[in-house]
């Protein structure tokens, strides 16, 4: 059952393990059709949420508003109208990139133009979030596994553990404190060129790339345990000869899924919260900012954006996993 | 065979721990020792907390750890109005704890009962079951609890509503996953056999098997709810002043860090070692459970 | 499981990623990387030599504009342009919109008022170069000519009497309506010169004039992203959740600024900010900590005419007795948040929203004396109901500590028995909220705020304390009498006394917990020539920058 690694924690291709002819093309359109139905879902679920769960109208209005008052801004926001008929707003208006106007934070400014400015920023803090994730777990990660029980798996395991288990805003405020206003090699201000991606960046990379560090680890002690490399082993090529050759080759695809991963999890959340922390001007911060003041348009034109994101990730790796790998249906 | 037992995020996807390590031997007491310190503080904090969290002493303000003022020693030394940040803490950990078992009690039960129901019943309700741990795990859940929290308002129970979503498509996964290896296996074959109904086969006969896989990926889960509620009451959207969790009092000592680290880095130190512990414990029974 | 072939390409991906990654995190440095360059790290022990200083600047030509330099150099046009850091990114550019420092710090090089206010906050000309009062709700303003707005748009009577009409009308919703609520019309008489209408008599007007920013009539529409005014500086860029940049305006009517560009720098963290401060990346930080003066460059500190207190709503039973008020004024100890809290950037104010120097002010009136023992016996004798809670509201990050101070009154009001609990809420909330007056539902118990006296008159609270105040929550008719006497005469004399007396009975039967007299606290590099004044305002023109 090993290679099913990806399968009990995915779901998807759920269909496509009983029916296992299918050529590559098919299996990629599947995913797809996938993607989109959760895509879907979640953007239902954040319209639904947003509507019933809290009322937008009473939050943004002041305590000793009139009812006349809180009615205006219930149909300013389009609230006032049947579910049915909002959710049809919901749905066109996402599909022409319209999801109403900021009220409190940039007055009379459409919310997804808003979201979309600050995109950049935030693409660029999750780039340099993987970068780091990258260099602290996956080669670390790979090492462990290759020599499990040596100083560097235990030290390794230890501060892995130690990534995932502390905030990693907290580590964040900690490496400000130390690094930018102690020792001032790095820049403190979110966009003072390169320098400025390194705290942000490492703040991202102790957490992900703690979690990269166990997954590869743990894959690549999988793959170590597999009968091909005893064979190998017992032809006698040199140990890191078998390690070279073999065991990189594949866990490569198995990182590959695991750094997907966890860049889906940086839009699904982990990015924003570091933003706040370092003041960066991306979505996150833009999201936060408006939650002080109720903005909602604002703020889902946020969590629509995130979600994309998280979804779209996924999806690439999907895709990739599908197209790179011949063998990704058959392995069951 | 399943190599792998989970550990788990908080988008809620399971990753692979590896089985087999010799390395993590014998340090087990020490996860259990620092947890039993939490639970002591979380559920006696009152009775040992040197000071009220909220007495104040201005011109006793930020002195450093170990330094003793007219009213007595701080050991984790205080804050900008002379308040004792160990006993800030200790009071933090009540708040803090109850969350994390809250909210894990009720995702736990969720996931569990509906990835029972769909690894047992299969068909239409497990695609369901699964489509819709997709979507949850899809979901940019931090910015969707901040969406919510801002039309409630912020509250613990609203927290409590909201943090189960972190969790329980991975309670669902896993739960889904083992049933369907149970379901083949011939005490459960034999159960069908005697003709005992669906429920029965599912409490009676599923569930007790269940238990240590649910144990192990609750911890695990208490962990995460404890770094999400910390996470959301940084940023103002979780838990409001007077109550105190450690993510708050995080937040709280934050604009004065260059001034005091104390009041910042004491309550993320215990946050992070209970989630160090429950973690590492985690690990340490799956190694034990199987066998290894 | 996988093929060989197939996961080297999967590595090489991995790898472009990573490639990316690194491309992307150049791309910024083109546009922002000056400031840095200028200054390397400045160390942290720079006596700060302004530190404490308590002096208005004195001794200016009272009729010299606001605008007018300090300094007549040659601009030294090629110095790295000058940087502010506040806070919070403005909700509009629009300054008639918003009165929120964050707004005005750049605004206020944009627009201009038909008055202003010179170092010594004395109400001096600008658009207009004179004013008389014509009738009792009249008053006549000659405009300056030969002013042009940035977009070309001649300034003129019309396009004065549009500013004022936007400003007042109701549909408009501009924050500082309590500003300029009794003015209630204005009209082009000819070309420069314009009637402002009040409606009734009121000594104030000119310091409410300087609160209208005047704008342009073609693109009034788009001011909220697209600033258009006629003052020194003009608008050129904002760069949403980084900074908002001007421009010298080199059409400008007045003597031309020293300094060429300056950009107004969101910087949520203030810690973020003192460090950026020391790098040199910025050049004045505004609200900085009592405990952070040591790692400032230069540390700069003003009193300002910004009271905080706690507001009572006299209308809720339990504090409707005068007794009970004065209690409470008793139970704070405010030498001790001054020196300790505060680190001494601050002083108990004399029981009223006045210093010495301004118009009202009475000087037989002081802090009401710390004393818990006399509150707890004063409170038992008024028969106050200590198991009642009572909720002091506080807005989240907007007064320099201000939920500190909460903190510290309401555990100084337990300590003498009340029943107390602290909300903190956002700003915009608690703004809102506010201002609902005691009379009717909703009204806050006790309400945490500093009170800015923009007019530096004692006729500038009045939305506090009289009966029908827009927020009021007391009402004594005497003090009514009192304070509708100092702002429908137009003597000082008889307003002075007036707004005496009126302070004089608001300390016996106290509208507030008086607290503190409140320094404004800044960071400043040594590059930047400045001095901080009293009203909160940041005029660039004022500002110079040394090699």
């Amino acid at each position: 059952m090993t290679a099913t690694l990806i399968e009990p924690t995915r779901g998807l291709g759920f269909g496509a393990r009983r029916r296992r002819s299918r050529s590559r093309a098919q299996l990629v359109l599947r995913r797809i059709r996938d993607g989109a139905i959760v895509l879907f879902l979640v953007l239902t679920a954040i319209f639904l949420l947003g509507r019933l769960v809290g009322d937008p109208a009473e939050s943004l209005a002041p305590i000793d508003a009139t009812q006349e008052e809180v009615d205006q801004i219930r149909a300013n926001l389009g609230l006032d109208r049947p579910l049915l008929t909002q959710a049809g707003e919901y749905y066109s208006g996402l599909v022409r990139g319209d999801m109403g106007e900021s009220f409190v934070i940039a007055r009379n400014q459409d919310a997804l133009p808003l979201v979309l400015d600050r995109l950049g920023a935030t693409m660029r803090l999750t780039l340099a979030g993987l970068l780091f994730s990258i260099l602290l777990g996956v080669v670390t990660g790979i090492v462990a596994g290759v020599r499990p029980g040596s100083l560097f798996d235990r030290v390794g395991n230890f501060l892995a553990l130690a990534g995932v288990s502390f905030p990693y805003f907290w580590f964040g405020q900690i490496l400000i404190l130390i690094v930018a206003v102690n020792l001032h090699w790095v820049s403190v201000l979110p966009d003072g060129g390169p320098k400025s991606y390194f705290l942000p960046g490492v703040t991202l990379g102790i957490h992900h790339g703690g979690r990269l560090f166990q997954l590869v680890r743990s894959a690549t002690l999988d793959e170590l345990g597999k009968s091909y490399v005893i064979v190998a082993e017992s032809k006698g090529l040199g140990y890191y000869a078998v390690v070279m050759k073999h065991i990189l080759r594949n866990v490569g695809l198995v990182v590959m899924t695991m750094v997907g991963w966890e860049y889906a999890r940086m839009w699904g959340g982990t990015v924003f919260l570091v933003e706040f922390t370092f003041a960066w001007p991306g979505i996150g911060k833009l999201t936060t900012d408006a939650a002080d003041f109720h903005d909602f348009n604002v703020i889902q034109a946020g969590v629509v954006v995130a979600g994309v994101f998280v979804v779209l990730s996924n999806l690439v790796v999907d895709l990739l996993a599908t197209v790179v790998d011949k063998s990704a249906e058959a392995g069951t | 065979m399943a190599s792998s037992v989970s550990i788990l995020d908080d988008a809620g996807r399971l990753g692979h721990v590896s089985r087999l390590t010799r390395v993590r031997g014998s340090g087990w007491w020490i996860w259990v020792a620092l947890l039993a310190v939490i639970v002591l503080f979380a559920i006696a904090g009152n009775w040992i907390a040197p000071f009220e969290h909220t007495a104040q002493e201005p011109r006793a303000k930020f002195l450093r750890p170990l330094e003793s003022s007219d009213a007595g020693f701080h050991l984790f030394g205080t804050d900008e109005l002379g308040r004792d940040v160990f006993s800030k803490v200790i009071a933090g950990a009540r708040l803090t704890v109850f969350i994390g078992v809250a909210a894990t009690l009720i995702g736990a039960s969720v996931g569990t009962a509906l990835g029972m129901l769909a690894g047992y019943r299969g068909g239409w309700i497990d695609r369901i079951v699964m489509r819709l741990t997709e979507a949850q795990t899809a979901m940019p859940m931090f910015l969707i609890a901040l969406l919510l929290i801002s039309s409630l308002g912020p509250s613990v129970w609203n927290l409590i509503a909201i943090l189960p979503t972190y969790i329980w498509p991975t309670f669902a996964r896993l739960i889904r996953a083992e049933t369907i290896r149970m379901r083949s296996s011939q005490f459960i074959e034999a159960a069908i056999a005697l003709g005992c109904t669906t429920r029965t086969i599912l409490w009676r006969h599923l569930f007790p098997n269940l238990g240590s896989r649910i144990g192990i990926l609750a911890a695990i889960s208490v962990g995460q709810v404890i770094l999400a509620e910390a996470g959301l009451s940084f940023i103002g959207a979780g838990v409001q002043s007077p109550d105190v969790t450690w993510g708050l009092l995080i937040s709280g000592g934050r604009k004065y860090l260059t001034v005091a680290w104390w009041p910042t880095v004491f309550p993320g130190v215990f946050a992070g070692i209970t989630v160090f512990a429950l973690n590492g414990l985690a690990r340490r029974f799956t190694d034990v459970g199987r066998g290894v | 499981m996988t093929r060989h072939t197939s996961a080297v390409r999967l590595l090489a991906a991995v790898a472009a990623l990573g490639l990316i990654a690194g491309a992307c995190g150049d791309d910024d440095d083109a546009s922002i990387d000056s400031p840095e360059a200028t200054t390397g790290a400045t160390g942290t022990e720079a006596p700060s030599d302004a530190t404490g200083d308590t002096t208005a600047p004195a001794g200016t030509d009272a009729t010299e504009s606001t605008t007018a330099p300090e300094e007549t150099d040659a601009p030294a046009d090629d110095a790295a342009p000058l940087v502010i850091a506040v806070t919070t990114e403005p909700s509009t550019l629009d300054a008639q919109l918003v009165n929120d420092r964050n707004s005005r710090v750049f605004t206020a090089n944009i627009y201009e008022a038909l008055l202003g206010r010179n170092e010594n906050v004395e109400v001096v000309p600008l658009l207009a170069e004179s004013y008389e009062n014509t009738s009792d709700t009249t008053w006549t303003f000659t405009l300056r000519e030969g002013v042009t707005f940035h977009n070309g748009e001649p300034f003129n009577a019309e396009s004065a009497a549009f500013s004022i009409q936007r400003m007042i009308s109701e549909d408009f919703d501009t924050q500082r309506t309590s500003y300029i609520d009794s003015i209630v019309g204005a009209t082009a008489v000819d070309e420069y010169t314009l009637e402002i209408e009040t409606d009734g008599v009121l000594a104030t007007l000119p310091a409410q004039v300087t609160q209208i920013p005047m704008v342009p009539v073609e693109g009034a529409e788009t001011l909220d992203t697209e600033p258009v005014g006629t003052g020194p500086y003009k608008f050129v860029e904002w760069n949403t959740g980084v900074d908002v940049v001007a421009t010298r305006n080199d059409d400008y009517w007045g003597d031309p600024p020293a300094i060429k560009d300056f950009s107004i720098r969101f910087i949520s963290d203030n810690q973020t900010a003192l460090s950026a401060l020391q790098a040199g990346e910025v050049d004045l930080v505004v609200d900085i900590l009592p405990e952070q003066k040591d790692l400032a460059p230069i540390v700069k500190s003003v009193p300002a005419a910004e009271f905080s207190y706690i507001a009572f709503n006299t209308y809720l039973p339990a504090l409707s007795d005068p007794r009970v008020r004065v209690a409470f004024n008793m139970a704070i100890d405010k030498e001790t948040l001054a020196d300790v809290v505060y680190e001494g950037e601050a002083r108990p104010n004399d029981s009223q929203n006045l210093t010495d120097a301004m118009l009202g002010y009475n000087p037989d009136l002081g802090p009401i004396p710390y004393d818990p023992e006399g509150a707890r016996a004063l409170l038992e004798e008024a028969g106050y109901p200590f198991d009642e809670v009572i909720e002091l509201n506080v807005p989240i990050g907007r007064y320099l500590k201000g939920e500190e101070s909460a903190e510290y009154v309401a555990e100084q009001l337990r300590a003498v028995g009340v029943n107390i609990e602290i909300i903190a809420t956002e700003f915009n909330t608690y703004r809102e909220d506010g201002r609902i007056p005691g009379t009717e539902e909703g009204a806050m118990d006790l309400k945490y705020g500093w009170n800015s006296n923009e007019f530096f008159d004692g006729g500038r609270i009045l939305s506090h304390v009289t009966c029908e105040g827009s927020s009021s929550k007391i009402c004594i008719p005497e003090v009514d009498e009192l304070m509708e006497l100092g702002a429908t005469s137009l003597d000082q004399d008889v307003r002075d006394q007036a707004y005496q007396d009126a302070w004089a009975l608001l300390h016996d039967d106290p509208y507030a917990i008086y607290l503190l007299q409140q320094n404004l606290l800044y960071g400043v590099s040594e590059r930047l020539q400045w001095e901080p004044r009293q009203d909160d305002e940041y005029y660039v023109s004022t500002m110079a920058l040394t090699a």
